[in-house]
């Protein structure tokens, strides 16, 4: 009995010693966890920046890093990336399969475009300036915008002297020529807008007024005929959006936004609620996503006139960005140079694409 | 989750009922039943966190049948394992069962008794950390995983007069529920954690106990 005692009290010592083992690790790491981003995409963000992104048939993303063209079809779990250099240099402007730059490379502006999202560049070859003008100054551009058929519209200020002239070319790619539709003494240019080839709006002030505001010129007709519209007051850096023909959205800096309902002649103070605006996009004639500069969303759906803003949060991370692009009412993205967002359901949930989670910038 | 819950302890009742009916007609001996042993996880990755674990059980065995062969115990118990993660903390697994084991003296060999088992228990898990700094302050974490599940064991008890060894081998895959903090935090680093998950527990034991009768 006292060796069936013994072995027993041998057993306990060896079961004790083999409980007293410590393992590596915890058993929570043992727990399964799916990174919400494909960590590959790492390309485009670290020591790089995204540039430009838009949404494509099918589910299709493509966009512009500093380092080279990406596109993806499933959300970037998967996405393919060409290298290539991409101009830091100028305004750019972006349209279907078409990106245009302008750069002040001389005392006159010149335009480059490309059909392969920056890949080549090809040069517009004939000097953007009114040759007949004796007083030719220094032009700088000051916005440049493709409207639909990748018309191609380029506001500048023209400096010579004491002097400002407001220019506003049209350039036509295929044709391979470019006219000044407009071209105003004593005009400081603020910004443009515009539908297509025919319909556009110019803001601009006159800088000899101190306390002068803001006047806008619309153009039906390609140029060739200009309407004065109302004075507002004076903004700092304003941002003009085309919602329709007859709707147009003015924001500042600040909180006081103007809505016209007329094409620009009239307009009415509203508020947004979102501070200063960033980036205005009609989808529809009724619906108009905004970002402020803060990086929060807002919607409108009665054409700009009222604004709710969007809680917009993707699992606990906050959408932001500096940049949105909706393909339609429903689906759209924002981005910035390390971000990407997407919405399926006009802004209401949204996914995270692109972050710089600890896992995806080592 | 609940049918087979309510199966576990349908079964442990009726058998305890049982036990007791017979017990009251016929005067069905009864031991009391004790053991201590280790259980290894029989999954490497479970097993790489605790290596072993410490396993206590008791219960009341009810000798039925033909010459009182058959043994019934509704039982209880604990299996503890611990993981020390660094000079304050130790992580641990804390398995609470109950449930009920039925044996069959099978054969015997001089004074040696061989009893092949089977045991069906019900386990509440938890896993957490203990945190000492110094002799007497101790505190303990909520857990990271809890949860709870049925586990199937087999095995054969060699018994030498009121001292017996035991080895088996248990299937259990309870599903176990993350901390919601937890899944918070990983989503703001990124990752999508599921509400639950079911962890490979089987394991095997080896037990050392006694059977007296009082």
């Amino acid at each position: 009995m006292n060796k069936v005692h013994g072995h027993i009290k041998f057993a306990l010592v060896a079961l004790l010693l083999l409980a007293g083992c410590d393992g590596e690790g915890t058993l929570l790491e043992l727990y399964p966890l799916k990174p919400i981003v494909n960590p590959e995409v790492r390309t485009l963000i670290q020591d790089n920046r995204i540039i430009h992104a838009e949404l494509g048939a099918r589910n299709q993303i493509s966009g512009i890093t500093a380092m080279g063209r990406f596109e993806t079809v499933d959300r970037f779990k998967s996405f393919t990336f060409e290298p290539h250099h991409w101009p830091e240099e100028g305004l750019f402007a972006f349209g279907v399969d078409l990106v245009v730059r302008v750069v002040s490379d001389g005392p006159l502006p010149s335009l480059r475009y490309s059909r392969d999202n920056g890949k080549t560049w090809l040069r517009y070859e004939k000097a953007l300036a009114d040759s007949g003008d004796p007083a030719l100054g220094e032009v700088l551009p000051v916005k440049l915008t493709i409207a639909a058929e990748n018309v191609i519209w380029l506001l500048c200020q023209q400096r010579a002297g004491t002097e400002s002239v407001l220019q506003l070319y049209q350039v036509d790619l295929i044709e391979g020529t470019h006219k000044v539709v407009l071209k105003k003494r004593d005009a400081k240019a603020l910004t443009f807008a515009a539908i297509d080839r025919d319909s556009g709006w110019v803001l601009w002030e006159d800088p000899s007024e101190e306390s002068g505001g803001m006047h806008i010129l619309k153009t039906t007709d390609g140029g060739r005929t200009w309407s004065d519209g109302a004075a507002l007051d004076r903004m700092a850096e304003p941002l003009l959006e085309v919602i329709d023909g007859s709707r147009l959205l003015v924001f500042g800096q600040g909180e006081t936004v103007y809505h016209s309902a007329d094409g620009g002649a009239t307009f009415k103070s509203i508020t947004t609620g979102m501070g200063a605006i960033r980036e205005c996009q009609a989808v529809t004639a009724d619906r108009v996503y905004l970002l402020s500069a803060e990086g929060r969303l807002a919607k409108s759906t009665d054409g700009g006139l009222t604004w709710s803003p969007l809680t917009a949060q993707a699992g606990n991370t906050l959408v932001s960005g500096s940049n949105l692009c909706f393909q339609h009412e429903q689906r759209g993205i924002v981005y910035d140079i390390d971000r990407m967002f997407i919405t399926e359901d006009g802004g209401e949930r949204w996914d995270v694409l692109i972050y710089p989670y600890d896992y995806v910038v080592q | 989750m609940r049918r087979p819950v309510l199966r576990t302890v349908g079964w442990t009742v009726l058998c305890w009922l049982a036990a007791l009916h017979l017990h009251a007609q016929r005067s069905v001996p009864v031991f009391l039943e004790g053991e201590f042993g280790i259980d290894r996880f029989s999954d490497a990755s479970v097993r790489s966190v605790f290596p072993a674990g410490a396993a206590f059980r008791l219960g009341a065995a009810f000798a039925l049948g033909d010459q009182e062969r058959l043994r019934l115990r509704p039982q209880g118990g604990v299996t503890f394992f611990g993981n020390k993660i660094d000079e304050e903390v130790t992580e641990q697994l804390l398995v609470i069962k109950a449930g009920v084991q039925v044996s069959y003296d099978a054969f015997f060999l001089g004074r040696t008794t061989f009893f092949p088992y089977l045991g069906v228990d019900y386990n509440w898990v938890s896993n957490f950390d203990m945190e000492s700094y110094g002799e007497d302050e101790v505190s303990y974490s909520k857990s990271y995983l809890h949860g709870t599940g049925i586990s199937q064991e087999v095995g054969v008890r060699v018994q030498v007069g009121e001292w017996y060894a035991k080895v088996g081998y248990a299937l259990f895959r309870p599903r176990l529920r993350v901390r919601r903090s937890i899944i918070d935090d990983d989503l703001s680093s990124g990752y999508r954690t599921p509400s639950s998950h079911i962890f490979p527990f089987n394991s095997f034991n080896i037990s050392v106990g006694f059977s007296i009768r009082p």
